[in-house]
């Protein structure tokens, strides 16, 4: 089966179940789980942001500097240094939710999807009561591949300038 | 013997004087501990801002930035909001970023062109020198107003060492030169060999953190121990540029710790069997402007970090963001800019060489931002120890116990081992140890701290 030949409805389906899914897994910390969901060849960055004039040329998404800009070597590594007993930035691990909405594929063409979704991720650390909540748009990629949407591509918009904390985690 | 949790004799009260306080931070440094409490005092924090941030040479920004007429950022300098430009005639200007009539901030974004700043409250409009060129209505109210006193202050000294800006808010003082003073040969060992010098890669990350200024500028100014410990995830799994561990008791031994006159520390690392050159490789860089000594240094160096006193650091190394890549060299320099007591905005930049192919700076910057921005594979364990610091420090316990934290390491013998390579360090500029288990460097950002306490107390008094 291949995503051509989903009916609009199912498509919709799959998509955000695939969102759903990936939330799930980064979530419970299943990294290398949710390493199985991206292909080989992402292409995956989060922009630094920057507060612009309202007219001006340059957008306020860096196109040179980024917090992250992976290919599947690099999330990788991440995803081992993470899982690895001393890494203290997720030892004791954070307590992530990551809720995500207004999802609206905006392109759809064979095998690939592009979506945007909003992602509220709420981190919280120690005895923090109010967890650091991270807010972003995200444009995906997506790419049907055996029977399963995979993450080929992902633009993290963030709605922030300034980072509260350390970003030990994947948007 | 002192006891545990009683170091030292007598407590600090809480109503203790700025000069009591200040005193006793230097008793402590002539036993080589700092009492716990310096790093969160709000007392000597306001204390700092004027005594400290308001008299040493803070970074604003590299020229690179803001390379054409108009370019400006949007910029702090000692916590006081500044705007570095660039004006029509091609100079760097550093201008305090509050309108001379109602003091409304004049320049809203953190980037951009614009050859006028426009005040968004009354329209007052300064030309990017800081001029003030015009003012609605002027002939309604303002008949015999003489424009040029009212135009944007100026920080009261720039100066740039290499295209790294820096503003000083005191009329007098040391010159940037004489601030860097010698430390300027380690500086130049990896500045210099770099024609074109370097620039900076798009933004700047901007992140803030639950942690005193203090603890930044010590563990980059050459904190040797920390690297295999807060580290040892990236280690394992063969993520740094030299595929082994960095035992310092091993071939990380051959490293060195240097401090100058006012504040300033280097580290560098560099077993002498490779020639690294910073994972710049010898074509990228031209060691002929350097002399030998920093020649060989440069040569064999993986891993530079420094510190400028008081907040501007940097890093040097030889970088990769995963297993499998070659390792290349990058830089990011910092601000451990301060908020309040124990919380600063870190703002980092990355900087690449100027004359390195496209790719080359762009495999760089990637390199250098996996490992030090707010989730590089380092940057991310040093953050997540460093807040209970300051959270130990602003306690009952701190100050009633007058607790001391350890500065002792390295200062139990009286003669030094000889480091079995070919440096000829008793030569170089300032106090040099290549014991690789020292707080030589870390030490020396709270002497420079006690001097200019001192100096200012004798300048306000």
């Amino acid at each position: 089966m291949t995503a051509e030949t989903l009916s609009d409805e199912a498509l919709w389906n799959e998509v955000r179940d695939f969102l759903y899914r990936e939330a799930d897994l980064l979530d419970e910390k299943r990294l290398r789980e949710w390493l199985e969901l991206v292909t080989e060849d992402v292409d995956y960055r989060i922009p630094i942001r920057s507060t612009r004039e309202r007219n001006s040329s340059t957008s306020e998404f860096s196109d040179a500097s980024y917090h992250m800009k992976e290919t599947y070597d690099t999330l990788e590594a991440r995803i081992e240094r993470l899982s690895h007993q001393d890494a203290h930035s997720e030892n004791p691990p954070s307590r992530n939710r990551r809720i995500v909405g207004n999802i609206r594929i905006t392109e759809r063409d064979g095998d690939r999807v592009r979506e945007e979704n909003n992602l509220l991720l709420c981190f919280g650390t120690r005895d923090e009561p109010q967890p650091l909540l991270i807010s972003a748009r995200r444009r995906d990629d997506l790419r049907w591949d055996d029977g399963q949407f995979k993450l080929a591509g992902r633009l993290v918009w963030l709605d922030s300038t300034v980072l509260g904390d350390r970003l030990s985690v994947v948007l | 013997m002192a006891s545990r949790g009683s170091p030292r004799s007598r407590s600090v009260p809480s109503s203790a004087s700025d000069e009591e306080l200040i005193r006793a931070v230097g008793e402590s440094l002539d036993d080589n501990t700092v009492p716990q409490w310096l790093h969160n005092n709000r007392q000597l924090h306001e204390l700092e801002r004027d005594r400290v941030f308001g008299r040493a040479w803070i970074f604003v920004g590299h020229e690179s930035e803001i390379p054409e007429p108009g370019d400006y950022a949007r910029r702090h300098v000692a916590g006081d909001p500044y705007i570095f430009t660039r004006g029509e005639d091609g100079e760097v200007n550093v201008l305090f970023n509050s309108c001379r009539h109602k003091g409304t901030e004049v320049c809203r974004a953190d980037q951009g062109n614009s050859h006028h700043f426009r005040c968004p409250y009354h329209g007052w409009t300064y030309n990017n020198k800081g001029d003030l060129v015009g003012l609605p209505f002027q002939h309604l109210g303002y008949q015999g107003l003489d424009k040029s006193e009212w135009g944007l202050i100026p920080a009261a000294r720039t100066s740039s060492v290499d295209g790294f800006y820096f503003a000083s808010l005191a009329e007098d003082g040391p010159s940037l030169a004489d601030w860097i003073g010698d430390f300027r040969w380690y500086w130049d060992v990896h500045m210099k060999p770099f024609d074109g010098g370097w620039e900076v890669v798009g933004d700047p990350h901007r992140w803030r953190l639950d942690v005193d200024w203090k603890t930044g500028a010590e563990n980059f100014g050459g904190d040797p121990y920390h690297t295999q410990f807060v580290h040892g995830s990236v280690f394992d799994i063969g993520l740094m540029g030299a595929a082994d561990q960095p035992k310092i008791d091993d071939r990380y031994r051959f490293l060195r710790l240097a401090i100058t006159k006012n504040g300033q520390s280097f580290m560098f690392i560099g077993p002498p069997d490779a020639s690294p050159y910073l994972g710049h490789g010898p074509e990228l860089a031209d060691t002929e402007n350097l002399d030998d000594e920093q020649a060989e240094i440069f040569r064999r160096s993986i891993t530079h970090t420094l510190t400028v006193f008081p907040d501007f650091s940097l890093i040097h190394f030889a970088a990769r963001s995963d297993t499998t890549s070659e390792p290349i060299g990058g830089m990011s320099a910092r601000r451990w800019r301060p908020l309040g007591p124990g919380r600063i905005e870190l703002v980092s930049w990355i900087l690449v060489p100027a004359n390195a192919p496209d790719d080359h700076k762009e495999r760089s910057y990637q390199a250098v931002m996996s490992a030090f921005a707010p989730a590089g594979n380092f940057e991310q364990d040093d953050v997540s120890v460093w807040p209970t610091i300051a959270e130990a420090a602003d306690t009952v316990t701190a100050r009633k116990r007058n607790a001391q934290l350890n500065y002792t390491a390295g200062s139990y013998l009286d003669e030094e081992e000889p480091i079995p390579d070919d440096l000829d360090h008793e030569a170089w500029p300032g106090e040099v140890t290549g014991q690789t288990v020292s707080d030589l460097a870390m030490k020396n950002i709270y002497d420079r701290w006690y001097e200019l306490m001192l100096e200012g107390e004798r300048d306000d008094g």
